[in-house]
């Protein structure tokens, strides 16, 4: 094989072989050095070859010939070891270029994806930062006075942050609640100092009552609050309320008069004077009934009387000390009545005493529970009891504080309750279990609790005037901060989606039960003290001075906004620069944009 | 005197007399004293006799239980010490008057007060005034749970001498009364005050102004003298009348000649009427107010003497909702 191999040499031997035979040595190198300046190697080795075959051995062309050959040799091989460096360094290039271009086309996915995150990322900024301007604007425009285009804007930031899970809706919600209450709120007046404030169940009508004997009743039409009817009992009133139905109002005055004045709401006409007390009358209630009024007084009785009749047949219940407060089982058919002697006295509904309860001091309150099986009692003792009604007032379990037990509540299931004391702390017991759930931040004596409706929250709040809301199915606790000074009174809304705070500071607060302010309701000239919610989407707050505001609900406005053709919202704040195409394209509304 | 036969004026002569009352007392009314003291004025000031206060600290816990077992008839009662007890008070009369052994006392969460006051004279009442702090903090009680003699205008007999304010419902209020208690009790006694309190000596010895008066009466005079000139006419024309001849002067009818003495005469008892209503008008105002202001220059000289003490009452206005001051202002002529 190798013999074969080297066969290819043959014809250019035998065509130099007969060039040699044919041309002179010095002709043959001559050719060789053109072929060299020509770049023509091959040709060059086989010239000088020749050339030195041709010449005579040892003579100077000889010598020159092999030299040239040896140089050309040299020059074929330098040539090759570049060529070879070459290559391998293209070969490397290439390698590496097809690294790179995997690395290129990996980063060009990557840079593809971080484009379309950051690109969605500057949308929601956008977005966000579009509905924050309009939150902006919606503020100055209530601090302008210009409620409407307030509301209009507020609620188009809430439609951009309803759509954005990741924005915060709390300012858009406050702004869209203050923008409601500055556009829709009315507001009266009564004679001050203020003693109760309320929406009347069934009609929805504001009720209101001075403690110089003055009511008031106006009719809320959408908050245009229009004069109902006025209602006297001098010289000062000591209560005043109504019956659950709203079809009564009852009062009761000072020593100097110490009778029970009832009227007919609906037909806004005085029903028989009820002047059996003979001392202060501490409270009355009309009975579910709605045909009875049970009241108790000083004069150490309760009683109960009907409306229509009058006092003929009233039944009395004599107590050893001064009627604190009275209360009739849900079934209707035991009754206790409190008294200032830290003994709390189980009537049936005959009048004939079935039991006593004490406690070693004072008894601040006494409540049935939901099913009238219990009797809770707090006291100064410092526990709050549950009395078995069917055990002969059998002491059921006591839940004990360190300081005062200032009072009791059950949830309205009844199977939790919540405790307040005097050493600043709050505990939610459930009815079998002996461990509580206790809240030591309070900032001084806890006086209030009250569960919302569904039961899923309570909500406690301290002498001090510092509220917290509790979630119960988390067992958490959170404080509602924003308030300036102590706040004086906080109730659920019927549906519990909602808190209402009534402040010294002079304005009442709608919290949502996160903790977010979602209407501020200020303008009022002294500490705001009662607020109420009605059933039907208002909400009032009431300040020293008389002053009553009324407002909607921002739901009820949103529900209003909701139901209008957003042409017609959009429209009228079309000036403050909204890309009526974006909102199209990103609410996927059908938009008629200008 | 010759004799008349007089008929009742008729027209303008009728009214005659009222106009000129008319004019006269307007006139007769401008002549009111100059405004010298404050006792000119109808109704007597009632001013602060006397005032006594009344401050007790206590320890009090008005929650507590009783230390003893629960009973059937009680389970709590509350507590209450009294620490101090201090007195203060100008009195005209007897200051421990005022005074009762044990001032505060607790019943079933109510805070009594007790205290005394002297009976009452004519024209007397006490103000009463009750203020309270706990730890230092005031506490303001709301008026409507205030019970008993607190306030103005109390009035009292002999026999109930004893009195009592009931701080009523207080647990339902405060949860607990805890700590230091600090009761106020201001006895206020106003009445009349006896001596020189209603002559104000800076304004001056009393004025009176008598023009007015003698304006008047020569007013009157003058009435009546021009009744006088109408009387003399009135007798010359009833004397031509009288002394009339029919032949001597047929064409006058005597009928007239009666008719014109007859309206002068009219006139005249008008005038002198209404001079001598003027007349005794004034005379009887200017006694009244003369006497009066005699006697208010006396009051002054008595009161107002270079080195006499007087005494007025000041009344300092709130500028808030606080209570009105009232106090006496003494000035010393030398």
């Amino acid at each position: 094989m190798k013999a074969f191999k080297k066969l290819w040499l043959l014809p250019p031997l035998l065509l130099c072989l007969g060039a040699a035979l044919a041309q002179t040595p010095a002709d043959l190198l001559r050719e060789g050095k053109d072929a060299v300046r020509k770049g023509n190697l091959l040709e060059a080795y086989f010239n000088f070859r020749a050339a030195q075959s041709a010449a005579a051995v040892q003579s100077d062309l000889y010598w020159e010939a092999r030299d040239s050959l040896g140089s050309v040799v040299g020059e074929v091989r330098e040539e090759y070891r570049n060529f070879q460096s070459r290559i391998r360094a293209l070969e490397e290039r290439i390698r590496r270029m097809e690294l790179e271009g995997e690395k290129l086309s990996l980063d060009l996915h990557n840079i593809q994806e971080e484009l379309d995150e950051q690109t969605r990322l500057l949308k929601a900024q956008y977005r966000r930062a579009e509905a924050q301007r309009l939150t902006i604007l919606a503020i100055q425009k209530v601090e302008q006075g210009s409620p409407e285009e307030a509301l209009r804007l507020a609620y188009l930031a809430e439609m951009l942050a309803e759509k954005d899970a990741g924005m915060s809706k709390s300012g858009m919600t406050r702004a869209f609640g203050d923008a409601v209450f500055r556009y829709r709120s009315g507001r009266v007046s009564i004679e001050a100092p203020l003693l109760n404030v309320a929406f009347l169940p069934k009609t929805g009508q504001v009720i209101a009552a001075g403690k110089q004997g003055n009511i008031a009743v106006w009719n809320n039409d959408d908050t245009n609050l229009t004069p109902y009817s006025t209602f006297l009992h001098t010289p000062a009133l000591l209560t005043a309320g109504y019956s659950d139905d709203g079809d009564y109002l009852y009062t009761t005055s000072i020593a100097a008069d110490t009778s029970v004045r009832i009227w007919s709401l609906a037909g806004r006409e005085p029903l028989p004077v009820s002047e059996q007390h003979q001392s202060d009358v501490y409270g009355a209630r009309v009975l579910p009934d709605g045909e009875r009024l049970l009241t108790w007084s000083r004069d150490r009785t309760a009683r109960i009387r009907n409306i229509e009749a009058g006092d003929p047949g009233s039944v009395a219940f004599a107590h050893d000390a001064p009627v604190q407060s009275a209360r009739l089982s849900p079934g209707g058919d035991v009754l206790l009545t409190r008294g200032n002697d830290g003994q709390v006295l189980v009537w049936d509904k005959k009048g004939e005493k079935k039991g006593v309860i004490r406690h070693e001091a004072y008894i601040y309150s006494a409540e049935f529970s939901p099913d009238g099986r219990y009797i809770l009692t707090a006291s100064a003792d410092g526990s709050a009891r549950l009395w078995d009604v069917n055990q002969q007032l059998r002491e059921f379990k006591s839940m004990t504080h360190e300081g005062l037990v200032t009072k009791a509540v059950f949830n309205h299931a009844g199977n939790r309750i919540l405790s307040t004391s005097t050493d600043s702390t709050a505990r939610l017991w459930a009815l079998k279990d002996m461990e509580p759930l206790t809240w030591d931040q309070h900032e001084g004596w806890v006086v209030e609790a009250a569960f919302s409706q569904n039961d899923s929250l309570a909500m406690t709040r301290s002498k001090a005037g510092d509220v917290w809301i509790w979630d119960i199915p988390n067992r958490s606790v959170s404080r509602l901060n924003g308030h300036r000074d102590k706040i004086n009174q906080a109730v659920f809304s019927p549906d519990s989606r909602y808190v209402l705070t009534a402040s010294d500071d002079r304005t009442a607060k709608l919290w949502d039960t996160q903790g977010n302010i979602v209407m501020d309701l200020d303008g009022f000239n002294s500490p705001v003290t009662h607020v109420d919610f009605s059933g039907d989407g208002y909400l009032l707050a009431a300040a020293a001075d008389g002053t009553i505001v009324v407002s909607p609900l921002p739901e009820t406005v949103r529900a209003e906004l909701d139901q209008k053709p957003f042409k017609e919202i959009y429209s009228k704040v079309l000036q403050y620069g909204i890309d009526c195409d974006d909102w199209k394209a990103y609410l996927g509304i059908d938009l008629e944009c200008p | 005197m010759i004799y008349r036969k007089i008929t009742v004026p008729t027209g303008w002569k009728r009214v005659l007399p009222a106009l000129w009352l008319g004019l006269l007392l307007p006139l007769l009314a401008n002549a009111q004293d100059q405004p010298a003291s404050l006792g000119t004025t109808a109704a007597p000031l009632l001013f602060p006799l006397d005032t006594f206060r009344q401050t007790v600290v206590a320890e009090i816990d008005l929650a507590a239980g009783t230390d003893s077992p629960v009973t059937d008839t009680v389970a709590f009662a509350g507590r209450l010490k009294q620490i101090s007890m201090a007195r203060e008070g100008v009195s005209t009369w007897d200051s421990t008057a005022y005074f009762v052994d044990d001032p505060l006392t607790l019943e079933r969460g109510d805070i009594i007060i007790s205290y005394r006051l002297p009976p009452t004279r004519e024209q007397e009442f006490y103000e009463v005034r009750v203020s309270f702090s706990l730890n230092g903090a005031p506490l303001q009680p709301d008026l409507r749970y205030l019970r008993g003699a607190v306030g103005s205008g109390i009035e009292v007999a002999a026999g109930e001498e004893i009195k009592e304010i009931a701080w009523t419902n207080l647990l339902e209020q405060y949860i607990n009364l805890n700590g230091e208690l600090r009761m106020e009790l201001t006895v206020v006694l106003h009445g009349m005050i006896p001596g020189c309190l209603e002559v104000d000596c800076t304004a001056g010895m009393p004025a009176f102004n008598r023009k007015p008066f003698l304006w008047a009466g020569i007013a009157g005079a003058a009435l009546i003298g021009v009744g006088q000139i109408f009387d003399s006419r009135a007798d010359d024309k009833y004397e031509d009348y009288a002394t009339f001849k029919p032949l001597d002067n047929p064409e006058t009818d005597p009928e007239d000649l009666y008719q014109d003495a007859n309206g002068d005469h009219h006139t005249y008892l008008a005038l002198t009427y209404a001079g001598i209503s003027v007349l005794a008008v004034d005379a009887a105002w200017y006694l009244i107010k003369e006497l009066s202001h005699q006697r208010k220059v006396r009051r002054y000289r008595e009161c107002c003497r270079d080195n006499a003490l007087t005494i007025r009452p000041v009344v300092d206005l709130p500028q808030g909702d606080g209570l009105a001051q009232m106090g006496l202002k003494i000035r010393l002529n030398f």
